[in-house]
């Protein structure tokens, strides 16, 4: 075989790939936003003093980060559509299964980022005479909300190239018309190349605001503590 | 809802699945030794002085973390073959390619380790005599992979999921089996629920090692 590498092939298709990204990026802003409503909710069940209740969503939490994410999506797609008899469309099942999983990670960041919150500030609360609620509402969440977004940023870039799972289940997302692409003009080097930078440029954006988020808040934590 | 269970699929599968599963993690810990050298080496040319080694280091790994593995794989398995003009079967591309990734992710996390050292360990073994490379390799190495062991098992677990993504390329490992053995019968649920519970079983091992490391870890530092 002959090393072979054509940029005109590239340059013409970079285009053409980039603008397929907002469907990949349609399908990630929906499972983010799902995912965060999971979040929230099974962080309030981690954090409850029911035991039972704890277990629950300890169990869905090592589930969802225990096993791939390729496997859940083909047990979703392939294995729960039989086990009811229904028919799911590729998009569906992606965002569902893509929500189920980035919601564990969610459970974990704001669980964590509650967690963070030193128990001084509650005493200090109540010792002014806050009830627990409003302790909660005014004094723990609005610190942990800031320690959160770091991570979650970090968390969506995560979630992007996770959605590059769902070309398996014939979602029409930036890796499937790479796919697609690159069969058809056999030109798998130059078309997967190029997929890699779409997705490269869009998240070393997000790459770059988080680390900007991160600098930025450690700056005020630490006035704080001063 | 009148799905009837048919796990006599699962017993006659059984055999070959474990044959499957061991596979799984050998191509897993393969990776694992990967990722570790790269890591590490990677990981003490991150703290040097040097702006350039530092710069394509950083390229190497900001290009893997920000892509997806899919993606890189793809590309190396489908594109690096035509474009070097070379053949590479699928267990090799895949294996190169989780190894360079998990080894990008490692590279940060063994820097994290090795700057954590105190400076006062570089200034005393340099002072003692010691060249710099010795200095690395015998004090800063040392005790900044162990602070960071823990964390960088736990981490392996990553690198077992990906395995799975062989069965795209074609590797009849756990997952790529289960693909087969569920085009042939059809008994998709069935299949991948064992598939997912090996998956649990596997991950959950390795994140109990890096806990009991980490208990050890701490307790040694208690000790000091």
């Amino acid at each position: 075989m002959q090393p072979y590498f054509n940029w005109s092939i590239f340059w013409k298709y970079l285009p053409i790939l980039a603008r397929s990204a907002p469907i990949t990026f349609a399908v990630v802003i929906a499972s983010i936003f799902l995912g965060a409503i999971i979040g929230l909710i099974m962080a309030a069940v981690r954090l409850s003093r029911s035991k039972i209740l704890q277990f629950i969503g300890r169990i869905y939490v090592e589930i969802i980060r225990g096993v791939p994410f390729l496997v859940q999506v083909l047990w979703l797609f392939f294995g729960i559509t039989l086990f009811f008899g229904i028919n799911l469309n590729p998009i569906t099942a992606g965002i569902f299964s893509l929500s189920l999983w980035s919601g564990a990670y969610f459970t974990e960041i704001f669980r964590g980022g509650i967690l963070s919150i030193h128990q001084t500030q509650s005493y200090a609360a109540y010792s002014l005479g806050m009830t627990p609620k409003q302790a909660f509402y005014r004094i723990i969440l609005p610190q942990a909300f800031k320690k959160m977004i770091p991570p979650c940023i970090s968390q969506f870039i995560t979630t992007t190239k996770s959605s590059a799972v769902l070309s398996v289940i014939n979602v029409p997302e930036l890796t499937k018309r790479a796919d697609a692409m690159s069969a058809a003009l056999y030109a798998p080097f130059e078309i997967y190349l190029a997929c890699g930078v779409v997705y490269f440029v869009i998240l070393f954006a997000f790459f770059r605001l988080g680390k900007y988020a991160e600098k930025k808040l450690q700056a005020n934590t630490l006035q704080i503590e001063e | 809802m009148d799905y009837v269970f048919h796990f006599d699929v699962i017993r006659n599968y059984f055999p070959d699945f474990l044959k499957a599963c061991w596979l799984s993690i050998r191509l897993g810990l393969i990776c694992i030794i990967i990722t570790s050298i790269i890591g590490v080496v990677l990981g003490a040319l991150l703290t040097t002085n040097n702006k350039v080694v530092r710069g394509v280091i950083r390229v190497y790994v900001e290009s893997f973390r920000l892509t997806p593995f899919l993606v890189q794989m793809l590309f190396v398995y489908f594109g690096i073959p035509l474009f070097l003009g070379v053949t590479l079967d699928s267990i090799k591309a895949g294996v190169v390619t989780l190894g360079l990734n998990g080894g990008a992710y490692a590279a940060e996390t063994f820097r994290a380790g090795f700057q954590s050292v105190p400076r006062t360990q570089m200034e005393s073994a340099l002072s003692i005599g010691l060249t710099k490379t010795q200095a690395y390799t015998r004090v800063i190495i040392p005790q900044g992979i162990r602070s960071v062991l823990p964390y960088f098992i736990s981490s392996c677990t990553m690198i077992l999921k990906d395995t799975s993504f062989f069965s795209i390329i074609g590797v009849m490992e756990a997952t790529g089996f289960i693909r087969y053995a569920a085009s042939l019968t059809y008994r998709n649920f069935e299949l991948f629920t064992i598939l997912g519970l090996f998956y649990i079983i596997f991950t959950l091992v390795i994140g109990q090692i890096g806990k009991i490391l980490e208990n050890r870890v701490g307790r040694h530092e208690q000790n000091n």
